[in-house]
């Protein structure tokens, strides 16, 4: 196959699972020489980014042991572990490939890894970061994780709002911003009575250079841009503004914001086409007639431009919008357990370095 | 075959060894390569492409054949059809929201539920244990309303049917689908190729399968097998 142009090669290489990517790269120089090149890893990683799939926790109280489940339209459940931590974590925010962590005993002890090649960096502490001042009980209300596959860096968005010595928050919304490029975190102050619920803190959005989270109630979008470090709001469609009754849920679409609204019969997607002028368009609407019986309990995690990811309290489903067909990808066995939706990541495989 | 609603222009195509096909232009210009050829006027006579061999083309030519007679088939009306009955639909969804608030209430006051992990597990405990009805709603929903998706799968199959041929032909159809521009072949052809890599349980199963000769000093080769000893 040598005499195959080195584009092509590329391209092959770059339809691997990562695993076999390590074990393929060595089958000789011309191999292992393409698949290290930077161009490579930023073909690579934006392919899998279009491949994006459900991360959910999976916890036995019997075994007191959470384990992390990867679920695939292609190639079905696979299970990872985030051992090489070398410490208990939760999941907080997944982007392009990386996965925020906290550490579970020791508060305020943050990790950027990449589960698939096993690589991760303790984020540093800083003398600027008050890390037990955050309201209500220390910890950050918002975390958010961007992996520029372009610039190939990350930043980590630590946010919250401000507690005083007599425990009670004073208006103030500091945010830290840890940046891979200097190693460092910065902050910055502002003011703003935004709330969120579970869901919101979960599902936090990647796009145009700025991080986005839906805010309760759904009444906007708000914004950080990571550049300029400015809050700014983005307004729903009137259609789900003035929806009454309906859930709303914020997730990507193809690098594009996407929103989908479910109510008792429909599920409707709108994706922000033209985001300088913050347009939106329905792009589906999807009757929920087959599967009525589990709607009050079903929440959106990712898509692709074709499927559309739902986990439930004990199932994982996809929704295919050509052909119309709903599976089950995935369903938990045993009874305790917290429920998928609630821990579950949109997630896709890249070898984004973080170290 | 096609009912093509062109010129119905015929091209001819010259393979590596002097055979002669004539192909439809519609079929012929899903090739980058003839399509530039043709725009730029220069489809006089015989188009020769050197490098590809007849028993190849013959394939290639089967393959656009068979994409342009798809696209003809699934090209229909019956988008407008669907849209109207959303349209209905939203209207009469418009009428519903008294039951929607109440759901909506009930899920935001599970959600805004500040206490421990703990104590949510246990309220979740309690409602798993209505396992029962769940079961018979799972089996129910995974039902086709359209049968829009058929025509694809069909495609599809026939697609993997096509590309599971011997290494060598593997490899022509890789090389031919580069040399003429055919992205939907070079696509599918990749993919096929990396699906045999996927399959390989060893690295030199994968330079056996593909002839490749390890050119890695014995020191190199044990950096590199540190390298990856952490894949199980």
């Amino acid at each position: 196959m040598g005499f195959f142009p080195d584009e092509v090669i590329l391209q092959i290489l770059a339809r691997l699972p990562v695993k076999s990517l390590f074990k393929t790269k060595t089958v000789c120089k011309l191999w292992y020489r393409l698949a290290s090149d930077k161009y490579f890893v930023r073909l690579y990683n934006e392919l899998s980014a279009k491949n994006p799939m459900v991360l959910v926790e999976i916890y036995d109280s019997t075994e007191s042991k959470s384990s992390l489940i990867c679920v695939d339209n292609l190639r079905g459940v696979s299970e990872f572990s985030l051992d090489f931590l070398k410490d208990r974590v939760k999941v907080r925010a997944s982007c392009n490939g990386l996965l925020c962590c906290s550490s579970i005993p020791d508060k305020g002890v943050y990790y950027v890894c990449n589960p698939m090649t096993r690589e991760f960096k303790l984020l540093p502490n800083s003398r600027e970061r008050p890390v037990t001042r955050f309201y209500p009980d220390g910890e950050a209300t918002l975390v958010g994780l961007a992996c520029d596959l372009s610039r190939n860096k990350f930043n980590v968005v630590l946010a919250g709002y401000h507690r005083t010595f007599g425990h009670r928050p004073d208006g103030t919304f500091i945010c830290l911003i840890f940046d891979s490029d200097s190693n460092k975190w910065r902050k910055f102050v502002s003011f703003r009575e935004d709330h969120f619920t579970h869901m919101n803190k979960n599902q936090v959005v990647f796009v145009n250079g700025a991080l986005h989270w839906l805010t309760g109630s759904c009444s906007y979008i708000l914004a950080l841009d990571l550049d300029y470090e400015v809050w700014r709001k983005i307004s729903l469609p009137d259609a789900v503004s003035y929806g009454s009754g309906n859930r709303v849920y914020l997730l990507e679409s193809n690098g594009r914001l996407s929103l989908i609204q479910i109510s008792d019969a429909w599920m409707k997607i709108w994706v922000m086409k033209d985001y300088e002028r913050e347009l939106w368009h329905m792009v589906d609407s999807v009757s929920l007639r087959c599967i009525r019986g589990l709607v009050p309990g079903i929440f959106p995690i990712t898509q692709t431009g074709e499927y559309v990811f739902l986990a439930t309290h004990k199932q994982v489903l996809v929704y295919h919008q050509r052909s119309r067909v709903w599976k089950e990808m995935y369903s938990v066995k045993n009874s305790a357990t917290l429920p998928l939706w609630f821990s579950a990541h949109a997630f896709c495989s890249t070898i984004f370095p973080c170290d | 075959m096609s009912s093509s609603n062109n010129s119905g222009k015929v091209l001819k195509l010259k393979s590596k060894d002097n055979q002669i096909f004539e192909v439809e232009e519609s079929v012929a210009i899903q090739s980058e390569l003839i399509k530039n050829v043709v725009e730029a006027g220069c489809d006089i006579g015989v188009i020769p492409l050197l490098t590809v061999h007849s028993k190849t083309l013959r394939n290639v030519i089967e393959w656009c054949q068979k994409h342009v007679d798809y696209v003809e088939e699934n090209d229909s009306g019956s988008n407008e059809e669907e849209i109207k009955n959303w349209e209905s639909e939203i209207c009469e969804e418009g009428n519903n929201n008294g039951s929607d608030d109440e759901e909506t209430k009930n899920w935001e006051s599970e959600e805004n539920n500040n206490g421990s992990d703990e104590e949510e597990a246990k309220n979740w405990e309690s409602e798993g244990n209505n396992d029962g009805s769940n079961k018979e709603e799972v089996e129910n929903w995974e039902w086709e309303e359209n049968n829009d998706g058929s025509d694809e799968e069909e495609l599809e199959n026939w697609e993997s049917k096509f590309v599971d041929v011997d290494k060598d032909s593997l490899y022509a159809l890789l090389l031919a689908a580069d040399y003429l521009s055919i992205d939907s072949l070079l696509e599918r052809v990749i993919k096929q190729v990396a699906d045999v890599i996927k399959q390989c349980r060893s690295v030199e199963e994968v330079r056996q399968t593909f002839g490749i000769k390890s050119d890695f000093t014995p020191e190199e080769e044990e950096e590199i097998r540190e390298e990856i000893s952490w894949i199980d």
